[in-house]
């Protein structure tokens, strides 16, 4: 539904309106100006076979080949898992439900260079080396967790009452088949393009296997000729992949339409499991002990002493403020413009799809490539020099990385926001800025926590951009471990991962706490 | 709400706001606290740290390091440097190899300094026009797993990596970045295109294993993986110490043969840097006989290349060692044309 067109009647509602437009502005440059360096570079290369190298047809068909296999694998993994799993808790009378979403939620808020840690204490490097198959596997792995949630999250918003109906005439494996997993088919693919989306950007993985994909092709060809051309034209099938797959999720389940299909609230009736209750619930944790425990263990073995343990805290641990400084920093920023951003999305014409050209175009965008680009437009004379050599260089990195997920992650809150408040509102005499105030943010208050939650995880593990923008003297934990790993998991790289755990616990217990009120304290709308 | 609002942002905004007092113009490098100096290293953060806090200790002057890794996939320093080359932050680049170095020469993004300590350096490892000094090297060396292969079978030769006897069994890093790739340029100086080529495309009819790192390399031939491969002195020495079955071999050591290639860690004014003579104080602190003991003594076993060296690495005796004899300014050059080929024959299917 279009709205009539907003009146801007005071200097306030025109500052935020206008914050609003200038951040989007200044983060969708970055993917801009790297475009245009690298089309300066691609028309200008006195070398043709310079062009050719950077598109050759046998490498990218290998690069396609691997990149399938990767995301494929990933996707089946954390799909296959994350439905059963996330059916399990969601829906039945599993016990040690709580536990098991609790555990999830655990893993899904560790950063990936901690999950890579885990792998790697107890696989040896060279074990898959090569072997996209298992590269697949260990992204689905790590992916399993927020798979979980979301899946389990979307099959609590079923329609009870076309279940309840459904019953009348056949049987509980005949409802759960026909209807209740046919309806959480946005829920699936929402799952699938997130999946697909963190396989095919992170390259650390990739990297330590010596998987040729085009996440790692991007950083081969930023590292070999040190100009942005190759990392762009690298990301190019990514960007394709990414806006196929949101169009085709836009086409058929109308995720930009009017209402949200997220729905909580209506008691659903949990399925019993009978006889395999006990069976069910004991191999799910006997399958979660074998995954953490043996990496754990391996871990807290490679401390060695305690004394040396305190020693090595004392060395990682500024880094580890600082990541929390500057991820807390930069998920309020993200959260504060993703609600307006994505009210933008929904309720406006114009401004929709440039939107969401921009958050196709950033989350494409390879870390690096961001990296080069922020150094490109920050690093001059100036006050906006002196933003570079600070460490706002990192959190506006974690702004033009990270908005994306955040305007994504609220839409869904934001569309559940009856339009009819909007325009009582607008009624009222209200200007865009006391809409949002009075009743955007109010509705969407839990649901911006959790946003903001999941964009502090984000940014606290990000590496691609930090290791460009970093100031001198300025470090982050995940840097500090990126730089560590490639020679093995060893002490300071244990103490890192265990700290970086360790840190994340307080967001998870809010964020457990969050979800939870969410997913329960919430009424369907009418 | 919006004033509320901009309130934690601003504060933010002035909390991290850098400690410069007056704006710059383009191209002029950024004004810091006088009392300090810039540096990008690329030696590992657990050996230049402790050296970089020593300078610091001894001169007052603050060190502000920006790390690097020997990671294939970061996108490094020099790129760092390239891309704020129209308003340098970095004083001294430190790298832990010389080709990158050399590049950046190239690119006419340094400037020359003359460090009182450079001239106790053979001059072959340092550059006439004083834009760069090389110190604490690294030998490029043959790590061979000793209870697989016998002491009449250990190779001697970078060839062996060739030797069909040993088909599969042997390993190299990836050669597009690190000192690998160093090595392949330096082939390619050395050797010439054509004969670097066919060299390397035996070592691929070989099936040479390509691993993700030198540490990896040493690492599977300390674990029986491999045979034997081709790694850096501070890796197979790692393993060495620990107490694996391994041999460490300095390779082509024979007349008629080209020698072992000697890496050394290169030294660097930036053009335009904000601190030229903090930068130039610690560069002379770096290429002192002290920092060169530590970094022998370390875990490293970096070996010193200064004429009046305190210390002998644990590694080797220079003087026991043929040493590749290769023009590094060449090698640079040759940089692209070896990463093309790398691209093309060893990454593509």
């Amino acid at each position: 539904m279009r709205l009539p067109r907003l009146r801007i009647r005071n200097l306030s509602g025109a500052a935020a309106a206008g914050l609003h437009v200038l951040l989007l502005l200044a983060v969708v440059a970055v993917p801009v100006c790297a475009i245009a360096r690298a089309l300066y570079v691609l028309t200008s290369a006195d070398d043709p076979g310079q062009i050719e190298d950077l598109i050759d047809v046998r490498r990218w068909l290998t690069l396609l080949g691997n990149t399938g296999i990767v995301c494929g694998v990933a996707l089946v993994t954390a799909t296959v898992l994350g439905l059963v799993l996330g059916f399990l808790v969601a829906r039945t009378d599993l016990p040690g439900r709580t536990t098991l979403i609790l555990a999830a939620v655990l893993g899904a808020c560790v950063p990936v260079y901690v999950s890579v840690v885990f792998i790697f204490s107890v696989i040896p490097v060279w074990r898959f080396a090569h072997s996209a198959v298992a590269c697949g596997l260990m992204h689905g792995l790590i992916y399993t967790p927020l798979a979980v949630i979301v899946l389990a999250a979307v099959f609590r918003s079923a329609d009870h009452e076309l279940e309840e109906q459904a019953r009348l005439d056949a049987g509980e494996s005949s409802v759960v088949l026909r209807i209740t997993i046919p309806q959480a088919g946005w829920g699936i693919a929402a799952v699938g393009m997130i999946v697909v989306l963190l396989a095919t950007t992170d390259h650390s993985i990739a990297d330590i296997l010596i998987v040729r994909t085009f996440a790692e092709e991007v950083y081969t060809q930023f590292a070999l000729h040190g100009s942005a051309a190759g990392p762009v034209v690298a990301s190019i099938p990514v960007l394709v992949l990414l806006a196929v797959m949101l169009v085709a999720m836009q086409v058929r389940y109308r995720l930009l339409g009017e209402h949200s299909p997220w729905q909580f609230g209506a008691s659903l009736r949990t399925i019993p499991l009978g006889r395999w209750r006990r069976p069910v619930a004991i191999l799910c944790f006997v399958v979660i002990l074998a995954l953490l425990g043996p990496p754990t263990v391996s871990l807290l073995r490679r401390i060695e002493t305690f004394e040396r343990f305190i020693t090595t805290v004392g060395s990682v641990q500024p880094e580890l403020f600082r990541s929390a400084l500057a991820a807390i920093s930069g998920a309020t920023v993200v959260v504060l413009f993703a609600v307006g951003s994505a009210w933008a999305a929904l309720r406006t014409g114009r401004l929709r799809w440039f939107i969401c050209a921009a958050v196709v175009l950033l989350l494409a965008m390879p870390a690096p490539v961001a990296g080069i680009s922020l150094i490109d437009l920050l690093n001059r004379p100036g006050p906006v020099g002196q933003l570079y050599d600070s460490p706002a260089a990192i959190i506006f990195g974690y702004i033009v990385r990270f908005l994306p997920f955040g305007i994504l992650l609220l839409i869904p809150a934001v569309q559940r926001v009856p339009v009819e408040n909007e325009m009582a509102a607008r009624v009222d005499g209200c200007n865009w800025l006391a809409v949002q105030r009075h009743v955007y943010w109010p509705a969407v208050a839990t649901h911006a926590a959790i946003v903001w939650l999941v964009i502090l995880i984000l940014c606290f593990g990000e590496v691609g951009t930090t290791i460009l923008l970093a100031p001198p003297g300025w470090s982050t934990a995940a840097v500090r471990a990126a730089t560590l790993i490639h020679f093995g998991v060893y002490r300071d790289l244990a103490v890192l991962a265990v700290l970086s755990v360790a840190h994340i616990l307080i967001p998870w217990l809010l964020l457990v706490y969050l979800v939870r009120r969410a997913v329960t304290g919430t009424r369907v709308s009418a | 709400m919006m004033p509320r609002a901009l309130t934690p942002i601003a504060a933010l905004a002035v909390f991290f706001s850098g400690c410069e007092e007056q704006a710059q113009q383009q191209g002029q490098p950024v004004e810091t606290a006088p009392n300090e100096v810039i540096v990008y290293t690329a030696l590992d953060r657990q050996f230049s740290g402790p050296i970089l806090a020593d300078f610091t200790a001894r001169t007052g002057i603050k060190v502000q390091p920006v790390y690097d890794t020997e990671s294939t996939k970061t996108v490094g320093l020099v790129n760092r440097i390239r891309a704020e080359k129209d308003r340098p932050r970095c004083d001294v680049f430190w790298n832990n190899e010389i080709l990158n170095t050399l590049r950046l020469k190239r690119e006419g993004l340094l400037q020359p300094c003359r460090p009182a300590q450079a001239e106790d350096y053979p001059v072959r490892y340092r550059d006439p026009q004083g834009y760069w000094y090389g110190f604490a090297a690294r030998a490029r060396v043959i790590i061979v797993n000793t209870d697989l292969v016998k002491p009449e079978e250990r190779p001697t030769s970078i060839n062996s990596l060739a030797d069909p006897k040993w088909k599969g069994r042997t390993g190299i890093a990836k050669p597009l970045f690190g000192t690998t790739a160093s090595h392949v340029a330096c082939l390619f100086a050395s050797l010439g295109r054509e004969r670097a080529q066919e060299l390397l495309h035996s070592f691929k009819r070989n099936d040479v294993q390509i691993v993700a790192g030198n540490r990896t390399c040493a690492e599977m031939v300390a674990a029986g993986r491999l045979a034997f491969g081709l790694t850096d002195t501070d890796d197979a020495i790692i393993e060495q110490e620990a107490g694996k079955p391994v041999a460490i071999i300095f390779p082509d050591g024979t007349d008629d043969q080209m020698g072992t290639l000697l890496l050394p860690n290169t030294l660097a004014l930036i053009k335009d840097c904000p601190h030229p003579e903090a930068g130039q104080r610690l560069i002379d602190y770096l290429l002192s006989p002290e920092v060169e003991a530590r970094l022998a003594d370390g875990p490293s076993a970096q070996i010193p290349l200064h004429g009046k060296a305190i210390k002998a690495s644990r590694v080797c005796d220079l003087k026991d060692v043929r040493q590749m004899q290769v023009d590094f300014d060449q090698a640079a050059e040759a940089f692209g044309d070896a990463a093309a080929f790398i691209e093309r024959e060893f990454l593509a299917p």
